[in-house]
């Protein structure tokens, strides 16, 4: 991978959704990796250089929320994408503090990973310039 | 309305308090004898009504102005809380110590515990100057003048006082005893009014509690009452006094003519004695005809349940059968029959009471229906959730399938010279095996699949109820999607075959509407439509709605339009009524159009009409104010 390659940490308990964002991530240059809990995700920030996360709201254990509360803390600069199959989903003040944004809230199932893939861009080379 | 209950007994006091109490009475500057002082009242807990915030609000206005007028920093109105007196309406005034909602211990001596003791005004003109005076608690916060007045219920039990105080010695204040007696006034006839409008409430509860009571005794009583008649009538004829026979007997005729229930006596062959006036109107049967008949002949409905009757003469034991379905006029409805043996002396025969229940068994049926459709709701969130998430899983994987068969990701052509592979050969293979179209049809049921749920979740969503502008042909379009998802529909394939014409005006402005109760409204016509255009006799060879959006003027006019069976006038001068139905309990309630006549009419300020003949489908026509609701 080259090293200006956009660093995606995925995180899903469903194999079928994680493993396939994760490929289709790849497959336009995206360094990837995935965890199935945010405990799991966690533990993989102390080691893995991120850029932008995607997080999955219900999760085993710790859900989304508190996996990027916990995890903002640890790397400020992150960024997060939240891709949800919760329809009732409202993005809680505490994460919008944070800079979590509502354009960064995305509802499965998406009709086209595209719209997923362009947010990713859009919030790397945001990071990128700031940094 | 909230009823407070307040006792109004300042009990739970030592006697040290009521010692002081006492003592205070002889030592106040009373301007006027005390009324036969009635005793506070005792025991017992007395409802009180609440005293509405409108109420308050002119109460304050009325201390205020009280104040002001004769300058005094406090006005106020206290209220009595056993075992405390509270500060109900304070006034809005420089220099007052007083908070709304303070309360202070009875039986410390204030001021207002003699007021309310001896229910007469008081004076003290200088609390300093008077050693009875001297020590008692609002001296603390500066108020050596006071003068107030009880405030009372009208009937005479304390609500608390209306008085004003000073930090100072205050002649002109004593001026001005009659403008405070016209203020004290003013609360009293508002709590006049208050007590009232409650009573009004309590007379009115308890009179429906009596005519309950009174009509489950009737129900009780008819049948011994039926029995009495005969009894009396028989005694009585046998006794010969024709004059007393027959004004008894009238008197209990017109008590059973009275009863709001068919009411009809057999002897013990099963013919009709007594055939009351409710039977007469309800059967077009004249008690004259009915005499004599045996009962099935004359009343239908009663034929189904001969073997009641005769279980009721033989087994001297009433019989009931409720909810038992008969057609009046092709219409079906729903009566409670009872039976109830004649008992007395060699006396053989039943009275037969039915009533019509059709519409408590239809508003129960519409409370079930309305509570499914409740719980409807709230399912659909959660099984969206469910839905979505395994979606997502079927969509995504066909994505990247798809992706990974093209030639144009630089990373397909690099693995695919790694392995030797031709990737154009490939992505031919792909083509001709058209296995690149059926992942693109994964793709596109699976979008299909998701609108759905999406389209479900907008319409059950109870908090999507603000009006906003909508693009009524996009409604319509969306209301079609949702109906050919319903279950009902959709179970016997009705919609699928229903060709549906468009005639949408593309120059209609959006609408101001409450888009999930407008999206109600059409989907019930197009239930209707479809259930009519599906009816068993004659259904059309080609099912077809026509949609149509139009410009009237100052209105937006949706149609919708079948080629179904349409309906005769004496059904559809009636189709908006609540409960009319000409279908089957159960499949329709009869609620759906007239529902739907309310939300248009009543929430958005629409007309409803529709226009059909027999064999000639219905056209039921929309029109909505452009400018929204005024
Ligand atoms: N499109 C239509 N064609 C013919 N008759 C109709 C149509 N729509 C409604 N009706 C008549 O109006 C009645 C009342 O309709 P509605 O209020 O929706 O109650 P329900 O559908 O439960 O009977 C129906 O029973 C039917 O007789
Ligand atoms: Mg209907």
């Amino acid at each position: 991978m080259s090293a200006s390659a956009v660093r995606v940490l995925i995180v899903d308990d469903e194999s079928s959704i994680r493993c396939s964002l994760v490929n289709y991530l790849e497959d336009r240059g995206c360094t990837v990796v995935s965890a199935e809990s945010a405990e799991e995700a966690i533990e993989m920030l102390e080691t893995e250089p991120v850029d932008v996360a995607i997080v999955d709201i219900r999760l085993p254990g710790m859900d989304g929320n508190g996996l990027i509360l916990a995890a903002h803390e640890m790397l400020p600069s992150l960024k997060f994408i939240v891709y949800t199959g919760s329809v009732a989903y409202r993005l809680p003040p505490a994460l919008a503090e944070i800079g979590a944004g509502t354009d960064y809230v995305f509802q499965k199932p998406l009709p086209d990973l595209k719209v997923l893939l362009e947010a990713v861009n859009r919030l790397a080379t945001e990071g990128a310039a700031l940094a | 309305m909230t009823v407070h209950i307040e006792s109004e007994t300042p009990s739970a006091h030592g006697s040290d308090s009521e010692g002081q109490r006492e003592s205070a009475h002889e030592h106040g500057t009373a301007i006027e004898a005390p009324p036969p002082a009635p005793e506070p009242q005792s025991g017992g807990q007395l409802a009180r009504p609440h005293v509405p915030a409108e109420v308050v609000a002119k109460w304050q206005r009325v201390v205020d102005l009280m104040a002001r007028t004769v300058r005094v920093p406090a006005g106020l109105i206290m209220r009595v809380v056993p075992p405390q007196i509270e500060v109900f309406v304070s006034s809005r005034t420089e220099g007052n110590p007083y908070d709304k909602g303070e309360r202070a211990d009875l039986g410390t001596g204030l001021y207002c515990e003699t007021v309310m003791a001896r229910r007469a005004q008081l004076l003290v003109p200088h609390a300093m100057k008077d050693p009875q005076w001297s020590h008692n608690p609002d001296i603390d916060l500066g108020m050596i003048f006071y003068l107030g007045f009880p405030v009372q219920w009208p009937d005479q039990s304390v609500f608390g006082t209306i008085c004003i105080l000073d930090s100072r010695e205050n002649p002109d204040a004593i001026e001005y005893v009659e403008l405070l007696t016209e203020f004290k006034e003013i609360i009293e006839s508002d709590l006049a009014g208050l007590s009232m409008e409650c009573d009004r409430r309590r007379v009115e509860d308890e009179l429906q509690e009596a005519q309950n009571t009174l009509e489950a005794r009737v129900a009780e009583r008819t049948a011994s009452l039926t029995n009495a008649v005969d009894d009396l009538q028989r005694e009585l004829s046998e006794r010969r006094r024709p004059e007393v026979t027959q004004d008894l007997r009238h008197l209990l005729e017109h008590m059973i003519d009275s009863m709001p229930s068919t009411l009809v006596a057999v002897d013990g062959r099963g013919c009709v004695t007594h055939w009351n006036r409710h039977a007469e109107e309800c059967l077009s049967v004249p008690t004259t005809h009915a005499e004599g008949q045996p009962i099935e002949k004359v009343f239908p409905t009663v034929s189904p349940h001969l073997v009641q009757v005769k279980d009721a003469l033989r087994e001297r034991r009433a019989q009931s059968a409720r909810r038992t379905e008969s057609y009046v006029d092709r219409e079906k409805r729903y009566h409670d029959v009872m039976v109830y043996p004649l008992v007395g002396d060699g006396i053989e025969g039943a009275v037969v009471r039915v009533d019509d229940v059709t519409e408590r068994v239809r508003l129960e049926d519409m409370m079930i229906q309305s509570e499914k459709m409740m719980s409807v709701g709230g399912l659909a969130a959660g099984m969206a959730h469910e839905i979505n998430n395994p979606l997502a899983g079927i969509m995504q994987n066909a994505q990247v399938v798809l992706d990974r068969a093209c030639t144009d990701l630089p990373m397909n052509l690099e693995v695919a010279r790694e392995l030797g592979l031709d990737m154009d050969l490939l992505s031919a293979y792909f083509e001709r095996r058209e296995i690149t179209s059926m992942l693109e049809s994964v793709r596109k049921s699976g979008r299909r699949a998701a609108k759905i749920v999406q389209n479900m979740l907008d319409f059950s969503r109870k908090s999507n109820t603000q009006f906003a502008y909508h693009d009524l042909g996009e409604l319509l379009d969306k209301t079609v999607e949702l109906a050919a998802t319903d279950y009902e529909l959709k179970q016997s394939n009705l919609f699928r075959r229903i060709e549906i014409v468009r005639d949408y005006d593309s120059t209609l402005p959006k609408i101001n509407c409450e888009r999930m109760k407008l999206q109600q409204v059409i989907l019930n016509l197009l239930k209707n439509g479809a259930q009519a255009m599906c009816e068993e006799d004659a259904p059309p060879k080609t099912p077809r709605f026509i949609l149509r959006t139009a410009r009237d003027q100052q209105t937006a006019r949706i149609e919708v339009e079948d080629n179904g069976p349409g309906m005769g006038e004496d059904i559809r001068r009636r189709v908006f009524e609540p409960f009319f139905t000409t279908r089957e309990v159960g499949k329709g309630a009869g609620l759906g159009l007239s529902v739907s006549y309310y939300i248009v009419t009543e929430n958005h300020g629409g007309t409803m009409t529709v226009t059909s003949s027999p064999g000639h489908g219905a056209r039921f026509i929309i029109r909505l104010p452009l400018e929204g609701r005024s």
